[in-house]
């Protein structure tokens, strides 16, 4: 193992910081990085793992921003910029597979024109393409498409982008707490000096006081605004997304019209998802999003359309995730959505000191948002450091994979190549010369034990859902076969969880698993649920009972009141 | 070519139906797909473990009465508790004498086996050199060991020793956990995905490694009534956990691994065996494309049965196989006896009708891993003699055996292995008279 191993931590805690940030997304860690990297000591609260709300539930679409180049020219020019940024700082987690946006015999081709000119003006190079010179490119395209047209669209892994805008962060002295709820605010007169932080591995509940709070919390930034006693107006729109056992398509496919249901089809890895639908829900619904068999039926006949084997192609997974849409504060009616970055200094707006929230925009926008945040919080704090995150490569992206590959150890091409697709140049501290590091616990993913070894000891790994964003484990075609079981044993022996614990925490991960993969039990999936209900059920013997055992703190948000309900009138 | 009787699939159901037919003088023709179920078992033969309203099954007897007031669309029910009673003593018989080294009877009850994460199952038959753990007749483990030695082989991810001591020592066991490795292993575990039970065993079953072995069960076994060894040695040589028992003058036995299964692996070598051993004609990687009836098909009165006349299959093209009889033993959906796509689901060979599948997809699985699944009972309909109906007609000269029927739910009550056992000796019985 490498001497400077990356390091997701430390888990100390300190009583004063300058700056509190509330929401381990991709907005929230990228704050993280940034005001670390400016020197200003911060705290990351997550209350659950990196990424898990809306940052990882959402399509890994790096956009070019043509999707909102006809309807939203604010959006098409920050995602076009921040597109071109991440592909230089955040090569290890960025495929430049370009996207096409195709026009179907029942689309309008004028729109063709207006997309291409408001393509120009947002300033996103967009090339206009014959529809054979498209279907030679993607072959996997709809062939009766009579329009196409390149663009600069990309796929973005978000946990990967997370977990290296924390890292850099941590290295520059920033601590990340995960597993950790802000439970409440500390208020004194008009300002808010602190937060109650309530760790849930251990129930203990502190507090913390800084000069800054800043509330990245997503969706559920509205409950830290609550606890503050001011409004944050939030709608709760949910999105849902279906996974493919199969990369059907190597471009990001999108349908030439004004944005719509299930109309863009991301290839990732193994994988592709098309998505998503949009519908609005109650916020007492945040936490248990499940996808309709009605949902599911519009993905598949709608991403067939762009890619007609999508229909026949073995369904894997669906999920959904809550975007962060926010009140548009110019809107008198207070009925109109903003699909724009919101950011809200509270001292301005409400008299209330200490407090900002950052909210909106989109995960590709996130550095932008991170970095707008820190220039209010330098302000605050007086400080005329500037931002660097634009110029200076993440932890994983500082060195060319061509390069890192020299440097790892001698494994078998492909497992080395996933190796380095998910670490970057992190990988040669991973790879090892032992044959029994070098063993794959998982398959799909070609996941060795190192490499499940060093995300328990380096990239704070407490279960086998953070192991799965971490490594992919569980998340390739098989969606947690014989890995979780394998995994689960090697979760044990690094410490992750007693021994006592793990035929709970598997029980609960594969009930959890199963959430995203019931609404799809038909064909190979279902074989594949059958075999592994038989695997664990009957030949290992994992009980209902194990999942309930697992012992989580009680979550103090759950009482908390629906504070919109969903009505009609709040639909975009 | 023609057959007396032609089973279709290769698993405990097929094989034991085919073995049964053999045996009797008929002469029998095997067709399979590929490895059977039973590699990914846990080796343990479940008869009834739960019953619908989900309590634990000890008196198989008394389980088989409360099963057909609870649950009378089940295998066993439709059989009826008497009969299914008779056919399982009589299975138990047939395993015993075709070279199956099983514990445990039907008579005495379920037993208790220990799983991959140390978890004590009820179960009906084990392997002798298996953890073979009395039950009292409220399933309470009766224990004959006090100090346990987990021995496992380096580097090996398909069975955690501290996750199964963790369970035993929750059980009052004292227990110590050792691991041994030897050069051929190290060979071995160059591949990053070749460290699997079945391989293991083919490497430690070889006599030049057998010193490693000895030393390392003797090491074990110093301060312990008992050395407990993943399934990963005596695949093909099933004496071998004993040999080693008497060699450490202590218990040697094995606990089921992660699949592949050896000891289900095993199970299924010693079937295949036997079946070829009667003079069994054994067609593997082969499967049924095409079938002939006879009958009047459109006969809407549903009174009159259809025959099967021919089977065409992949391998043998235009040469029909004529069998006076046929066993349908092709598995549920992981085996591809049962197949679903989006819109509905159907037996793969005949298209037999099939109970149990709501209208809805969307009644399909229920949203709790955990639960009857409605899935799990699909399958294909049949009457007391083990006849299946297509569209409503019985198929004269055609029987469906093992998880191919519908009407139970194997997972949840533990009974996969013993409706295999029951219906397959249903089924041949049926053929004979």
């Amino acid at each position: 193992m490498a001497e400077n191993q990356p390091f997701l931590g430390p888990r100390d805690r300190i009583a004063e910081t300058d700056v509190i940030i509330i929401g381990g997304g991709a907005t929230g860690a990228g704050l993280a990085r940034d005001c670390a990297r400016r020197g200003f000591k911060c705290v990351l609260f997550e209350r659950g793992d990196l990424a898990t709300g809306a940052t990882g539930r959402n399509h890994g679409l790096l956009h070019s921003g043509a999707r909102y180049a006809v309807t939203d020219k604010i959006s098409a020019s920050e995602c076009i910029q921040e597109n071109q940024i991440l592909r230089k700082i955040a090569r290890h987690c960025v495929e430049e597979s370009d996207g096409l946006f195709i026009t179907l015999p029942e689309d309008d081709l004028d729109y063709q024109k207006n997309f291409l000119a408001a393509c120009a003006e947002a300033g996103i190079p967009a090339q206009a393409l014959d529809p054979e010179e498209a279907k030679r490119l993607e072959p996997a395209v709809n062939p009766s498409l009579i329009g196409a047209v390149r663009v600069p669209d990309g796929v973005v892994d978000p946990f990967r982008l997370t977990v290296a805008n924390a890292l850099d962060a941590v290295e520059r002295g920033a601590r990340c707490h995960t597993y950790h709820e802000v439970v409440g605010l500390i208020r004194r007169n008009d300002a808010i000096i602190g937060v109650k932080a309530f760790d849930k591995l251990t129930g203990d509940q502190y507090e913390v006081r800084a000069k800054v709070v800043v509330n990245a919390a997503g969706i559920w930034g509205g409950f830290i605004a609550e606890m503050a006693g001011v409004e944050l107006k939030m709608f709760p729109t949910r999105g849902s997304l279906l996974i493919m056992g199969h990369r059907l398509t190597q471009m990001v496919i999108n349908r030439c019209r004004k944005p719509a249901d299930a109309d863009i089809l991301v290839p990732g890895d193994t994988v592709c998802l098309i998505g998503t639908t949009s519908i609005p829900i109650k916020f007492s619904d945040l936490d248990t999003t499940r996808v309709s068999h009605k949902e599911v039926d519009i993905l598949i006949r709608e991403g067939s359309l762009l890619c007609p084997s999508l229909a026949e192609t073995r369904k894997i997974r669906c999920y959904a995730g809550s975007r962060p849409l926010i009140a548009d504060e110019s809107d008198l009616t207070g009925r109109a959505i903003s699909r724009h970055i919101v950011l809200l200094d509270h001292e301005k707006r409400d008299g209330l000191k200490g407090l900002i929230t950052i909210s909106g925009g989109k995960l590709i926008t996130y550095r932008l948002m991170a970095e707008m945040t820190a220039n209010l919080i330098g302000e605050k704090l007086g400080s005329k450091a500037t931002c660097d995150t634009a110029q200076t490569p993440l932890p994983g992206s500082r060195e060319a994979p061509e390069k890192t590959l020299r440097k790892i150890a001698p494994l078998p091409l492909t497992q080395g190549a996933a190796l380095i697709s998910r670490h970057g140049d992190m990988a040669p501290g991973i790879s090892a010369f032992d044959a029994g590091e070098n063993s794959l616990a998982c398959e799909c993913e070609l996941v060795s034990v190192g490499e499940i070894q060093h995300a328990v000891n380096s990239l704070a790994v407490h279960n086998l859902t953070d192991l799965r964003r971490r490594t992919r484990v569980g998340m390739g075609p098989c969606q947690g076969e014989l890995c979780v079981g394998r995994a689960t044993g090697l979760l044990a022996a690094s410490g992750a969880f007693p021994p006592e614990e793990a035929a709970s925490e598997l029980a609960s991960f594969l009930e959890e698993r199963w959430k995203g993969i019931y609404p799809l039990a038909w064909g190979e999936t279902l074989r594949e649920s059958e075999f592994i209900m038989w695997l664990y059920q009957c030949v290992c013997g994992l009980k209902e009972s194990d999942a309930s055992q697992k012992t989580t703190p009680p979550d103090p948000l759950k009482a908390a009141p629906d504070l919109g309900a969903a009505d009609k009138e709040t639909q975009a | 070519m023609r057959f007396d009787v032609v089973v279709l699939g290769g698993g405990l159901a097929g094989y034991t139906a085919a073995i049964a037919l053999l045996e009797k003088g008929l002469s029998c023709a095997l067709l399979s797909v590929g490895q059977s179920s039973l590699h990914f078992s846990s080796g343990s033969m479940d008869f009834l473990r739960a019953l619908p309203d989900e309590s634990q099954v000890f008196d198989l007897e008394k389980g088989l009465h409360d099963l057909a007031r609870q649950d009378p669309g089940h295998p066993y029910s439709i059989l009826g508790p008497e009969k299914t009673l008779e056919l399982a003593k009589k299975a138990e018989t047939a395993f015993a004498s075709w070279g199956l080294e099983m514990l445990g009877s039907l008579s005495a009850g379920n037993h208790l086996r220990l799983s991959p994460f140390g978890k004590l199952l009820p179960t009906w038959l084990s392997s002798k050199d298996t953890v073979f753990i009395p039950a009292d007749a409220e399933g309470r483990p009766e224990w004959p060991w006090l100090k346990i030695a987990l021995l496992t082989v380096k580097d090996f991810l398909d069975f955690n020793p501290e996750i199964v001591a963790a369970q035993l020592k929750a059980q009052g066991r004292a227990t110590s956990c050792h691991m041994f490795t030897c050069p051929d292993l190290e060979i071995l575990r160059q591949n990053p995905s070749e460290f699997r039970s079945v391989n293991i065993a083919r490497v430690l079953d070889q006599e030049s490694n057998r010193p490693f072995l000895t030393e390392a069960v003797k090491k074990a076994a110093q301060n312990a009534d008992a050395v407990f060894m993943p399934a990963c040695l005596g695949f093909n040589r099933p004496q071998l956990a004993m040999e080693l028992s008497k060699e450490a003058a202590k218990p040697i036995r094995l606990i089921p691994t992660l699949a592949p299964s050896m000891i289900g692996a095993r199970l299924n070598n010693q079937l295949q065996y036997q079946f070829l051993k009667n003079g069994g004609v054994l067609m593997s990687k082969d499967r049924v494309v095409d079938f002939n009836l006879v009958g009047d098909q459109d006969d809407s009165s549903g009174s009159s049965a259809l025959t099967i006349e021919r089977l065409h299959t992949e391998n043998h093209g235009d040469i029909p196989i004529i069998a006076k009889d046929h066993v349908l033993a092709t598995g549920s959906f992981f085996s591809q006896g049962l197949l679903s796509d989006i819109d509905g689901v159907r037996e793969a060979v005949f298209g037999l009708d099939l109970v149990n599948v709501p209208e809805s997809r969307s009644d399909w699985a229920l949203g709790e891993f955990f639960g009857s699944q409605p899935f799990a009972r699909f399958g294909v309909k049949i009457d007391a003699q083990t006849r299946p109906f297509l569209k409503g007609r019985v198929l004269a000269n055609l029987k469906a055996a093992g998880l191919v029927l519908g009407g139970f739910d194997p997972i949840r009550q533990g009974c996969g292995a013993g409706v295999a056992a029951v219906t397959a000796l249903a089924a041949a019985e049926a053929i004979l008279s």
